[in-house]
């Protein structure tokens, strides 16, 4: 062995591989981070495993500024001279890949042997210096700038373990900041084994206290410590938003999972999506956001995870979508519906802050779980005409009914539901409807939506009239194609309302001949054999209320009163349409010109 | 036609247009559809509607209606329900106000595959036709032109036309590709893996499958494991085939693919991949179940072939004849048979040809009852039957057949077989709570009434007419109908005096609709009734202290063992321990506060709330038993109070509250502070933290960054106490201080206008809110 540096050219074509890596294979400059000190944790298990000597592992990670670098140094293994060619010169040829081969491996992390290589990304040149327990009398160091070539030189030799020293690039200078540093520890190595520390071994380890799942009840017998310490760690990772509270993962429910999950203390809307989840595969961080791992519903919620099931992709970023990923996902779903349930039991406090913070997110939660909907049925508001109520609220107003408004049935559904006096759920907002319909479901009652048939039957209540008084009614208010329903509804203020039937409409607008520009031959011929099948009804209805005081008095009004009174009534079903010509089936200005010429005659032959 | 280039402009559109919530649910509402997201595309659809047509977009409208559709019927298959909207769609997208919308032709497809769906194999004509004539219309650069050539080969291939299927597919494709668009034999994947399967050519199938990329949403990643499960079967590789078949549980939401998994199911059932047992016979009745009810006939039908095929390999003769019956009932459903009844009835005589279960049979019904039974439901269900036939009259066979049939997922027929015991034995009161139970657990109320209404006319005896009026009363409450349970539970209590939950349903529903007198002396019945102290003595307590008959109270306290204080007169005690009350606001949230307990079931309540807030500080009020929250954890004694439902304010506290607000005093002359308050019974509340900072109004100390420690506290004032008493302590004892506080609120309602206006400037100078 000479004391000249040897100079030696790797034995891939690295240029290509590193622009690779660059670019795709690490999108973030903290991987890097990760990598070295997962080689670095895996060489203390290779001592541990080979080295029968007493030794403590520990790894020292150094950040300076001043002199842009950074180094990591472990008293793991060490290299020798061989081991350098051969490991750190060759990709895919990592240590520990031979170790897992020979079935020794469980406690490392490395799989691909070129976690190396991502120190290249982000330096000029990286310098590593090591001392091998085989030869503990002979240091080693090797310096690379890029990787294509390196070279190895002699080195006193000292204690047994490797420093790698990163003098960085310019755009990754980040790297050299303690703090940002020990934030990078702290999250990506925070489940390691051996204690990490940042500056020198004096310090206090950054990956302690370990994470509350792995400190036993002995350990934290208290309930309030153990439920701070979750919190804690909670905001170690969740970058948006405070934690309210945790959940602890256990293994169950087909997946083996250990971990946390928190809902986030900050408001959301219906559809947002703040889902994060880091997952931890041997100790190591491989995803930061694996938000797939929550159902869809739980735009609300973050986690972190410890799965050695799950599989990373090659670049260790992401999650491979396989069986273990959606057993883990249905781990996480079922820990996360059984820790709102056990919330709303036992701190009643904290639930309803959840509630009243995701109100809207857990509408549509409760949509994809029957058992969400059970524990939030009776607790979730929903936007009425006079603001936000829960249903058993609704219902304490309006009895067995909910009405629901959806803009559907013409503009009289909005004028009939306000002059109700009952609040009406909003339908067009986020998740009312639906979240309405299935309560209703649940807890019985009834849906009341103007313009569908059940609903109309619900509010009119077809009333018995005597012959007599059909006719009246008839002669006073018959139009083409509108079938006359005499009725009683509330409120008796209303005289009449005029409702589409949209079944019978697109029935008539099909089988007209100009439908046959429109649209093809073949494919309306199959629309007109299914519409010969709907009922043939008019193509609206009017209700006359006999409750209402003014119909009344137009019916017991000798006939020319009569006449100018209906006039008047039809006129005002259109004003209050609010000129939804299909809702009332003469246009406004029609409508005005029959009020004036009614109330003129009205007032006229009163002189 | 690019329709995802409109659908990029109109995003940007919208944004620019400043309605975001438009953009984000023009770019979400594909994906919940495709991905089987179907309660999150439900939650936002009619305000996607709301939202197209406010920003007056009818292309818009076409589109979201488009998705909604795509979601209901291709993936969930509710054709029944759909179809009319469907139609509908189809008038408005060819109509005057979307003229030239993009997806006019989507939106055809939609209506066409309702067909598809309905009955396949008996449109394949009309949707040949329709799919076709679309063709014609448009280019292979139209995304819709994979949709509308995808419908054409599956309805070639519905005709059984499946050579011609596969050439058709080749052609397309061929036409994509001459387009620049997509990879050989990746646009059609599905339906040429279908077809290949259905000609017997599992190895091409599944080399397909094997190199296609990655699917594009969830319902094609769970199509393509299907498919794979099949060639895998197919080909004998057994293990990796139940690897890689979903599982129930996943294939839930996929509606579209229930058919597909059933045949794959079926199909590693029988070469004993999987159990051919009654789990599996559940699960493919409860998707036959699903397809039918939604509209989707022949697919519903195919998968009662396929439960009649595996009950004939399984010899299980009770299942094939019940999935036989299945397919007759669907049949006439089918626009055409193409040979669905021959089928049916060679089916039924396969059945027929098994023998008949004879399971050995113990001595007595009751031994059999006891039994372990490893076959599951279908077996026991053989064997409850037959011992019916020895032991025709035994109500627990009866019960046992029933819940062998629930458990099958035929709760209807369970409902028949107890409903036809009845019948000839009216006196089987278990079989008849057994029965009206179920009607109450599947929400079938009509039934029910009918039931209990018919023995109810009968007259028959006292513990039919019993069991009917609680059903009935259940019924009522399950519809929010009190009077109605309150009549069923009179008459059942005159029926039967000795039904303890009968009278304390009944005494609570009267205390609830105000009739007190009724329900207290119902409850001194019971107590005299029932001497064992229990629910009615509390019920009892209630009901009396909202009477002031504290006798009554003093009673039941004795009984029950609780110490009040005095011997007679109302019962208030002064040093009651803490405990919360949950109060149900107007607006239905639930307000848990502090309170002192002064009574066995009543309490004052201690905690303020902030101005606007409902305000129950100083309430009296009246809470039942038993409390809401469970009895604390051993480590958890020291900070647990009772959480009890208010259930009515016997005396609002009417307290007047105000804030007070400022620089934080220091302890200790914030304590005087409270002291002199106390003293004319006014109480404090502080609210503020060491987080709440104000600035200094000293002109001296207008610095930047000087900020001082706030103070915000709520002050809560008894009616009786005079407002101008409260602002004179308050004025003498802040008097002289450096940083004066501020009470804007108490001075408004005294129209202490000069000092207001004081107090107002002084709080613009603290940077106080308000």
């Amino acid at each position: 062995m000479t004391e000249i540096a040897e100079l030696v050219r790797t034995q891939v074509d690295l240029s290509g591989l590193m622009r690779v890596l660059a670019k795709n294979l690490y999108s973030t400059p903290e991987v890097a981070v990760r990598e070295l000190v997962q080689n670095a944790h895996d060489s203390c298990v290779r001592r541990q495993l080979e080295d029968k000597s007493a030794f403590e592992p520990r790894i020292i990670v150094t950040a300076d500024p001043a002199a842009g670098t950074l180094a990591i140094r472990d008293t793991g293994a060490g290299l020798t001279r061989e081991e350098i060619d051969r490991y750190l010169a060759t990709v895919g040829a990592g240590y520990t890949g031979r170790l897992r081969e020979q079935g020794l491996g469980d406690g490392l992390i490395g799989q691909f042997g070129i976690g190396f290589l991502s120190a290249y990304v982000v330096s000029e040149r990286v310098e590593l210096s090591t001392t091998s327990y085989q030869t503990p009398d002979q240091g080693w160091l090797f310096s690379s700038a890029g990787g294509e070539r390196y070279s190895v030189r002699p080195h006193p030799a000292g204690q047994v373990g490797t420093t790698v020293l990163l003098r960085l690039n310019e755009r990754f200078r980040l790297l050299s900041n303690p703090e940002a540093v020990s934030r990078l520890l702290q999250r990506y190595c925070c489940l390691l084994p051996f204690p990490i520390h940042l500056a020198d071994a004096s310090a206090p380890p950054v990956n302690r206290p370990p994470p509350p799942w792995r400190l036993s009840a002995e350990e934290v017998p208290s309930p309030l410590r153990r439920k701070r310490l979750g919190l804690e760690f909670a905001s170690r990772f969740e970058r948006q938003f405070e934690p309210l509270c945790t959940f602890d993962v256990a293994p169950g429910h087909g997946g083996e999972a250990r971990g946390l999950l928190w809902i986030q203390d900050g408001a959301t809307y219906g559809t947002s999506d703040n889902r994060n989840v880091c997952v931890f595969v041997r100790g190591m961080m491989v995803s930061r956001d694996a938000r797939d791992l929550l159902p869809e519903w739980a735009g609300f919620c973050g986690g972190v995870i410890e799965a050695d099931g799950l599989n990373p992709t090659a670049s260790r970023e992401d999650l491979q979508k396989d069986a273990a990923f959606h057993a883990t996902a249905a781990q996480l779903r079922e820990t996360l519906i059984e820790g709102l349930a056990t919330l709303a039991r036992e701190d009643a406090a904290t639930w309803r802050r959840v509630v009243m913070r995701h109100n809207e997110a857990l509408l549509g939660a409760a949509l994809c779980d029957d058992r969400l909907l059970a524990l939030l049925a009776d607790v979730l508001k929903v936007p009425t005409s006079e603001g936000d109520l829960t249903l058993p609220a609704i219902r304490r107003r309006s009895g067995t009914r909910v009405h629901i408004s959806t803009g559907e049935a013409g503009g009289s559904e909005e004028v009939l539901f306000r002059a109700l006096g009952v609040p009406v759920v909003e339908g067009t907002r986020y998740a009312a409807l639906p979240f309405t319909q299935r309560f209703v479901e649940r807890e019985g009652g009834a849906v009341v939506m103007l313009g569908t048939r059940e609903g109309n039957a619900q509010l009119f209540r077809p009333a018995e009239v005597s012959p007599e008084t059909l006719e009246k009614l008839k002669a006073l208010f018959a139009e083409d194609g509108v079938e006359l329903v005499p009725a009683r509804f509330s409120p008796p203020a209303l005289p009449l309302v005029r409702v589409p039937d949209r079944d019978a409409e697109l029935k008539e607008r099909l089988a007209r001949d100009e439908a046959d520009k429109r649209i093809g031959a073949a494919v309306l011929g199959l629309a007109r054999a299914f519409t010969a099948t709907l009922p043939s009804n008019a193509k609206a209805r009017l209700y006359l209320n006999l409750d209402a005081p003014a119909l009344q008095a137009v019916l017991a009004a000798p006939p020319e009163r009569a006449k100018e009174g209906a006039a008047l009534l039809r006129a005002l079903c259109t004003l209050v349409a609010r000129g939804d010509e299909r809702a009332v089936g003469q246009s406004v200005s029609t409508a005005l010109e029959q009020l004036s010429g009614a109330l003129a005659a009205l007032l006229s032959s009163g002189k | 036609m690019d329709i995802w280039d409109w659908v990029e402009r109109s995003v940007e559109d919208a944004r620019k247009a400043g309605r975001h919530r438009l953009a984000e649910l023009i770019l979400r509402v594909p994906q919940w559809a495709t991905n089987d997201d179907h309660a999150q595309l439900d939650a936002v659809m009619p305000e996607a509607l709301a939202l197209a047509r406010e920003a007056k977009s009818p292309w818009l409208e076409v589109y979201f209606r488009h998705w909604n559709l795509q979601s209901r019927v291709l993936h969930r298959l509710e054709v029944t329900e759909w179809m009319s909207e469907a139609a509908r769609l189809l008038d408005y997208a060819h109509s005057d106000a979307a003229k030239g919308c993009p997806q006019s032709v989507c939106v055809t497809q939609d209506f066409a595959s309702c067909f598809g769906h309905l009955d396949g194999p008996g449109y394949v004509e009309e949707r040949l036709a329709a799919a076709r004539e679309t063709l014609s219309r448009i280019d292979a650069t139209w995304p819709c032109f994979t949709c509308i050539s995808t419908e054409c080969a599956a309805a070639l291939a519905d005709g059984e036309r499946l050579e011609e299927s596969l050439a058709f597919l080749d052609k397309q494709e061929a036409a994509l590709l001459s387009a620049g668009l997509g990879r050989l034999r990746q646009r059609f994947l599905g339906s040429r893996v279908d077809t290949l399967l259905e000609l017997g050519r599992p190895r091409e199938a599944l080399e397909l499958l094997e190199a296609a990329g990655d699917p594009a949403d969830e319902n094609e990643r769970l199509e393509r494991q299907i498919h794979q499960a099949r060639a895998l079967g197919l080909l004998g590789q057994l293990d990796e085939a139940r690897e890689v078949l979903p599982t129930p549980d996943m294939m839930k939401p996929a509606l579209n693919l229930y058919r597909l998994w059933a045949e794959a199911a079926g199909l590693l059932a029988a070469k004993g991949a999987r159990p051919n047992d009654w789990l599996l016979e559940r699960t493919l009745l409860e998707m036959e179940d699903a397809l039918s009810k939604n509209g989707a006939v022949r697919k519903a039908f195919g998968i009662a072939r396929e439960r009649a095929w595996l009950a004939l390999l399984r010899r299980a003769r009770t299942t094939a004849l019940h999935a036989c019956a299945r397919m007759e009932a669907l049949l006439p459903r089918l626009r055409r048979p193409l040979g669905a009844d021959v089928d049916v009835a060679r089916t039924r005589a396969e059945a027929l040809a098994l023998p008949r279960p004879q399971p050995p049979l113990p001595d007595s019904p009751d031994a059999l009852l006891d039994e372990e039974r490893e076959g599951g439901p279908e077996e026991a269900l053989d064997a409850y039957r037959a011992a019916r036939e020895r032991w025709p009259g035994h109500e627990g066979l009866v019960q046992a057949e029933a819940s062998a049939l629930e458990a099958l997922g035929r709760a209807a027929e369970a409902e028949e077989v107890l409903r036809a015991h009845l019948a000839r034995e009216p006196g089987a009161l278990y079989v008849l709570r057994r029965l009206l139970g179920l009607y109450l657990q599947r929400r079938r109320l009509d039934a029910l009434r009918a039931l209990a209404g018919d023995l109810l006319g009968q007259g028959g005896p006292v513990g039919a007419q019993a069991t009917a009026r609680w059903y009935l009363a259940q019924a009522a409450l399950a519809e929010q109908k009190p009077d109605e349970a309150k009549t069923h539970l009179r008459a059942l209590v005159e029926l039967d005096p000795d039904s303890l939950p009968a009278t304390l349903r009944l005494a609570s529903l009267e205390r609830e609709g105000g009739e007190l007198e009724a329900a207290l002396a119902r409850l001194n019945v019971a107590v005299a009734r029932w001497p064992e102290p229990g629910p009615h003595d509390w019920e009892r307590m209630v009901v009396a202290t909202l009477m002031d008959r504290w006798e009554a109270v003093r009673d039941s306290a004795a009984r029950l063992g609780l110490p009040v204080p005095g011997e007679s007169g109302p019962v208030y005690d002064e040093d009651g321990p803490l405990c919360r009350v949950r109060f149900i606001e107007e607006n239905g949230e639930l307000s848990d506060l502090f309170a002192e307990q002064t009574g066995p079931v009543t309490a004052r309540v201690l905690s303020i709330a902030l101005p606007g807030y409902p305000q129950h500080t100083g309430d009296e009020v009246v809470f039942t038993m038993p409390p809401l929250n469970p009895p604390p954890a051993p480590e958890d004694q020291g900070r647990h109070t009772w959480l009890y439902p208010v259930v009515a304010v016997k005396r609002p506290g009417h307290q007047y509250v105000f804030e007070l607000e400022g620089v934080h005093p220091g302890p200790e002359p914030l304590e005087a502070l409270r002291t002199a308050l106390r003293g004319v019974d006014a109480r404090v509340s502080v609210r503020s933290d060491d987080r709440y900072w104000v600035s200094s109004p000293l002109p001296e100390e207008q610095v930047d960054g000087l900020e001082l420690k706030g103070l915000y506290a709520l002050v809560a004032v008894p009616p009786e106490v005079s407002l101008a008493g409260v602002d004179a302590v308050l004025r003498d004892v802040t008097a002289g201080w450096k940083y004066p506080l501020v009470w804007r609120g108490l001075l408004e309602k005294l129209g202490r206008e000069e000092e207001l206006a004081r107090h107002r400037e002084l709080a613009e100078k603290y940077n106080l809110e308000g």
